[in-house]
């Protein structure tokens, strides 16, 4: 157990707290996080009462060895990517926590919740106003993407 | 389900583990036997604990489990320090029913979870070691809190809320015996030293040394009385300097240096202009 790196021991700590009490809409796919530690699935359904409600979207979670000191890459994947303001048609994600505001005292947890609430504070289901030129020429990973945070309403 | 609280549980534990030396063989023989009579392939688990990030799956899972079991009888039998009760639970646990065991002790372990969790570093999710409070009242590992510093050297932020936090802006907390527990591995990001202020010393002659106390002031004034009263100035005994490692002691010598290149560069105008 003491010859786990830091990093695998904070994410199973925050994997079995996430699994004991999860917020409320969201799980994580243990198959996939038993397979590889580094790569966790997780359902998140969108809350009732917004205009996301009865759907399903699935987050990918990727940890390099640097977590918690840097930020996961945080995706939607799946064929229900949710039409969002902040959300790219490739499943990217514009959100300060996941670039340059992130923090150590940050988790899986926490950030699924600013995710649930970005989605649930939303008023027009409609893309970003750049996604065609933007999914054509981004990197893959969207931590390489130069955000900028400009509207903090949503 | 069962499986994942009973891993929870183990988890929690976790932290106790290690500061109780004294029993740690015995409890980790006791492991061996356990996850003997639990898992076929024992001996290559016990050996490759150094898991890696990709791992097939049954792997995996299998590790999860065992860990889990075996962490949450030690932790338990641990944390009570009775050993009669290890012997118990480690009946129960490698009888193949042992679910009532472990919800009994999911109670106790919440109620000792929460207390736990007050004190666990903010940033590995452990009990602090090498404990540190930023000025806005949380709580780090030194380890941790100095690579975060690290990680982002501009924005020195506190991870929790953000307030501004840096190395002399911490305090190192030191419990009763923590000196002695103290692993010299940790100590490679030092921590930084407690601040003590020396008392006031008595007023008396203070000394011409040009040695290590060596400081020049400047003051502005009918030059050059006002330089020479200012510098020389014999009668009142000086301030105390700071003490080493202190920020004001680094203030001290930043300005103290600062005006003596000052006091150059107005000499050498004076002569040559």
């Amino acid at each position: 157990m003491s010859s786990m790196s830091p990093s695998e021991r904070r994410l199973q700590k925050e994997l079995m707290s996430l699994i004991k009490e999860p917020p409320q809409g969201v799980t994580v796919d243990t198959e996939s996080v038993h397979q590889n530690l580094s790569e966790w699935k997780i359902n998140i359904k969108g809350s009732e009462g917004t205009l996301y409600e009865g759907e399903d979207f699935q987050l990918l979670f990727k940890f390099n060895n640097k977590y918690p000191f840097e930020s996961p890459e945080v995706t939607f994947i799946g064929t229900n990517i949710p039409v969002h303001p902040h959300v790219y048609s490739n499943g990217h994600i514009c959100l300060s926590i996941l670039t340059e505001d992130w923090s150590p005292a940050l988790s899986v947890q926490a950030v699924c919740l600013s995710i649930a609430s970005m989605l649930s504070s939303c008023r027009e289901k409609k893309r970003p106003p750049d996604n065609t030129l933007y999914v054509k020429t981004c990197n893959k990973n969207p931590k390489k993407t130069k955000w900028w945070y400009h509207d903090d309403s949503v | 389900m069962e499986t994942a609280t009973a891993t929870l549980v183990g988890e929690q534990q976790l932290p106790t583990a290690p500061e109780l030396p004294t029993s740690s063989t015995n409890v980790n023989s006791s492991n061996g036997n356990e996850s003997g009579s639990n898992f076929p392939n024992a001996s290559e688990r016990v050996d490759t604990e150094n898991i890696g990030w990709n791992r097939d799956r049954t792997d995996a899972t299998s590790e999860l489990r065992q860990r889990a079991t075996s962490y949450s009888f030690t932790g338990s039998a641990l944390a009570s320090g009775n050993k009669s009760e290890l012997n118990e639970t480690e009946a129960a646990g490698s009888s193949s029913d042992n679910s009532a065991t472990v919800n009994d002790k999911d109670k106790d372990k919440d109620k000792e979870h929460s207390e736990e969790s007050l004190y666990e570093c903010n940033i590995c999710l452990d009990t602090a070691k090498d404990a540190v409070v930023s000025m806005c009242g949380h709580l780090f590992c030194w380890p941790c809190l100095h690579q975060w510093l690290l990680t982002r050297p501009n924005r020195k932020l506190c991870p929790v809320c953000k307030a501004a936090v840096d190395k002399d802006k911490v305090i190192p907390l030191y419990g009763r015996n923590s000196t002695r527990q103290e692993d010299p591995r940790n100590k490679v990001p030092p921590r930084p030293a407690g601040q003590r202020t020396e008392p006031e010393p008595a007023p008396g002659f203070p000394g011409f040394g040009f040695g290590d106390s060596f400081h020049m002031s400047f003051g502005i004034g009918a030059f050059p009385f006002g330089f020479f009263t200012s510098s020389l100035n014999f009668r009142e005994p000086r301030p105390a300097a700071a003490n080493r490692g202190t920020t004001q002691y680094d203030d001290e010598q930043t300005l103290s240096k600062l005006f003596l290149y000052l006091a150059f560069l107005c000499i050498g105008w004076l002569l040559f202009a």
